[in-house]
């Protein structure tokens, strides 16, 4: 809800039911609608971080709505580190993506985005089909993979994933939340259009 | 009056005590209500509404410290940022346990009253009769018909939304319109209920408005309501039992005031010790009335401590029994599937209540051979969202289009069953544990017996057999009989009802046997457990209880 729609929601609660909002509960709605304090690089080095960056917008990109970079997902996966994870996990992702840049200083690239368009889509494949496993899979497209006993995206994609859907780009504008003040159980679909946030 | 005289003393402000006070003020008695928690005003609710990318650690997740420091309530699903400061820090309050216990605990004036589920049920007459019909603990010395108008009145106070079920074991009461069930919900019952006539599947009974009532709005579906409602949506002492008590200007309210003990002379409660949080230091107060209404465990712990030559093992316990009969239900067992089609079907807002299951076994014709009582199921169905995304193959334009569409139904239910009054499920005072403020502490000795257990193998097979027959795929079960006890928020029993006085602590008014002055309302009253939900019945002894006391103050019985 953007500050506007809860000022409406809340003049609206209060003229039909005669609700008392003190100031201190009309602030404490409103707070709701305040920007991200922010969270910084604490965990990752420069080129690590850059290195995430390209990894989680390959997961998320950019479409008629903004990626996952620009939602803030490195930060959040930099916080979870920082603050949520052990030192083994803090190692074995630190490993991986040392192994990563590896990779790509063989393939002639500081960064994903250098490598020939189709090796990155493959390499992006690769991490994902390592990570997520099915029956019809072949062989890995691609040797020399940071590999490991939990792969880099089986970790990486459920990162992804909820720091781009409860960032304010995620839940607004790519998806979008119910109403307040209303519940209906049972309409159709296309009423709706789009995933809850 | 002195400064510390009273008509009446509450000890606790939630769920029970607001009723308490709210009755025993609105019969114009000068009363103290104390609690140990910090004083939350009404709208005081700092998460709510609360974006997930405004809060710290994004979307409530829990941070290793705070495990430290709260290794007991971090254990509820209730507990997360957006909760945190409604709990008791555990490492300020320890407590001891022979087999393991969690007891979850607020550090709020308001009580659990401000965190719990509003699922609201009234018992019915079976569940009074219970005990003495097949033995199980002694007889409850009330009847359904003693709590129906009771019930009534807390329900039309409180605000209670549901459908008129007409379902015998589980009694209609005074309902708001009720809120909807979703398409998969509704399949699901319709197919369960043709498959198993006798089961029936409803939509959960809420302490949710949904109309208006006393200046409360009826419910915004934002969803979340342990962070606080400021709208006065859901019931709580803060929305409705405390304006309601101070608009009579009989109240005081002191937060921070831990109950130590209740002082006793020539037959009659005096008052209460309390010691001043902040400072440390012990005060006094007198009433002609004290109502215990500290939560089960709470209220037995301030009994077992009040000590006199009369009653050197509690107050109000010549039966040696204070302490005893703990209660609790057993849940997190159940099962879960996937529902297949109605992907042309969902929902607007967050609906703060699920679909429920009222007990079918052990009545009429439906019997079992291997544990006698029974459970009810609380479920819901929901379409898979964007968390679905974390294990599922995909990258790019395409997965990100992919959630952005709903994933396919999922319905879950999970049982809440009875638990029998056993005389080894016990509460004692620690020798040497206290808690911060150096109170004795409670020792915990609570176990699950053979009928829970067998009663647990049929609660999961139950779940899976009902969503097999809703038409669910994939259904598989659970029985996390590892979760300790006390984990499903229900604790009762500990001094318990009766008619007999060498075996039980209270009367059929709730009052001690011992001292006619001193009255326990909460769940510590509780002789039998049932498997509803217990608050509802608390606020409506509470209700009964309160107004019997006043009635024998003016007639001078007491
Ligand atoms: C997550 C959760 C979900 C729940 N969902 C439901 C549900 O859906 N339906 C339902 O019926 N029930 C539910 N419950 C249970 C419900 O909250 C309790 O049954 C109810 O709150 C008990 O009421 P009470 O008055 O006994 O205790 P409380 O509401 O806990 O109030 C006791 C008060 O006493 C105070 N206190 C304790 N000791 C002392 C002392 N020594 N001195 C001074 N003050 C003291 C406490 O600070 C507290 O404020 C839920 C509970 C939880 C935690």
């Amino acid at each position: 809800m953007t500050e506007i729609d809860r000022r409406t929601f809340l003049q609206r609660l209060a003229v039909s039911f005669g609700v008392v909002l003190t100031p201190g509960t009309t602030a404490a709605i409103l707070t709701g609608c305040r920007p991200d304090p922010g969270i910084g690089r604490q965990f990752f080095t420069a080129a690590e971080y850059l290195l995430v960056g390209d990894l989680v917008e390959r997961i998320i990109p950019a479409t008629d709505t903004p990626g996952a970079r620009e939602a803030g997902v490195p930060e959040y996966v930099d916080m979870l580190l920082t603050h949520f994870s052990d030192d083994q996990v803090r190692g074995e992702v630190r490993e991986q993506l040392l192994a990563l840049q590896g990779w790509l200083r063989e393939h002639q690239a500081d960064r994903i985005e250098h490598l020939d368009p189709e090796l990155a889509e493959t390499l992006i494949a690769a991490l994902d089909q390592e990570a997520f496993p099915t029956a019809e899979d072949g062989p890995l497209p691609l040797d020399g993979l940071p590999g490991g006993e939990t792969p880099l995206f089986r970790r990486l994609k459920p990162w992804t994933v909820a720091g781009y859907y409860t960032s304010e780009v995620g839940a607004l504008q790519e998806l979008h939340q119910s109403p307040m003040g209303v519940y209906q159980g049972d309409i159709p679909f296309a009423e709706v259009g789009k995933t809850w946030a | 009056m002195g400064v510390n005289q009273w008509d009446a003393i509450v000890v606790g402000t939630g769920m029970s005590g607001g009723w308490a006070m709210r009755v025993l003020t609105e019969a114009g008695l000068k009363t103290l209500a104390l609690d140990r928690g910090r004083m939350v005003e009404h709208g005081d609710y700092p998460t709510e509404h609360k974006q997930p990318w405004n809060m710290p650690w994004r979307d409530g997740r829990v941070h290793p410290d705070d495990r430290k420091d709260y290794p007991i309530q971090s254990r509820t699903y209730a507990f997360s940022e957006y909760a945190r400061h409604w709990f008791i820090k555990d490492t300020d309050a320890p407590y001891a346990q022979d087999q393991p216990f969690d007891w979850i605990q607020p550090d709020v004036v308001g009580g659990k009253a401000l965190i719990w589920g509003r699922q609201s049920y009234r018992w019915s007459p079976m569940d009074f009769e219970a005990n003495q019909r097949d033995g199980h603990g002694v007889d409850w010395p009330i009847r359904y018909e003693d709590l129906e108008p009771w019930y009534d009145l807390v329900e039309q106070t409180i605000g209670v939304s549901g459908a008129r079920d007409g379902i015998p074991q589980l009694p209609d009461g005074v309902f708001q319109k009720p809120m909807d069930m979703n398409a998969a919900e509704k399949a699901a019952r319709d197919r369960i209920e043709a498959t198993f006539p006798g089961r029936r599947v409803i939509i959960g009974r809420a302490a949710v408005l949904t109309e208006p009532l006393d200046g409360r709005a009826p419910c915004h579906y934002c969803g979340p309501c342990m962070r606080g409602c400021s709208t006065g949506s859901y019931y709580s002492t803060q929305s409705s039992a405390l304006p309601a008590a101070r608009a009579t200007g009989n109240l005081t309210l002191l937060a921070r005031k831990l109950v130590h003990s209740v002082t006793y002379a020539e037959g009659r409660a005096t008052g209460v010790r309390v010691i001043d949080m902040e400072t440390g230091a012990f005060e006094e107060h007198t009433a002609r009335l004290v109502f215990l209404c500290a939560s089960a465990p709470g209220t037995v712990r301030i009994m077992l401590n009040s000590k006199s030559p009369e009653f050197p093992g509690g107050i109000a316990n010549s039966s040696s029994v204070l302490g005893h009969y703990l209660l609790n239900h057993h849940a997190r067992v159940g099962a879960g599937g996937e529902m297949e089609g109605m992907e042309d079907r969902y929902w607007r807002g967050n609906r703060p209540n699920g679909i429920y299951v009222p007990r079918f076994r052990n009545l009429g014709g439906d019997r079992r051979p291997d544990y006698v009582r029974g459970f009810g199921m609380q479920g819901g169905a929901s379409r898979s969202g964007w968390a679905r995304g974390g294990s599922m193959r995909g990258t790019g334009a395409a997965f990100k289009a992919a959630l952005r569409v709903p994933g396919g139904w999922r319905i879950g239910l999970q049982a809440y069953g009875e638990v029998l009054p056993y005389h080894e499920n016990y509460m004692t005072l620690d020798d040497e544990l206290t808690d911060k403020w150096g109170m004795p502490a409670v020792r915990f000795h609570v176990g699950r017996f053979d009928n829970e257990l067998a009663m647990r193998k049929d609660m999961a097979a139950t779940a899976a057999e009902m969503l097999e027959a809703s038409g669910a795929r994939n259904v598989t079960t659970y029985n996390n009989a590892e979760i300790a006890p006390g984990n499903t928020n229900h604790e009762m029993g500990g001094a318990r009802m009766g008619r007999d006085p060498r075996t039980s602590v209270l009367n059929g008014w709730n009052q001690c046997h011992d001292v006619p002055n001193l009255f326990v309302t909460d769940g510590a009253c509780m002789t039998s457990s049932a498997c509803q939900n217990p608050s509802l019945t608390y606020m409506a002894l509470t209700a009964r209880a309160a107004n019997y006391a006043i009635d024998q103050l003016k007639t001078g019985t007491l």
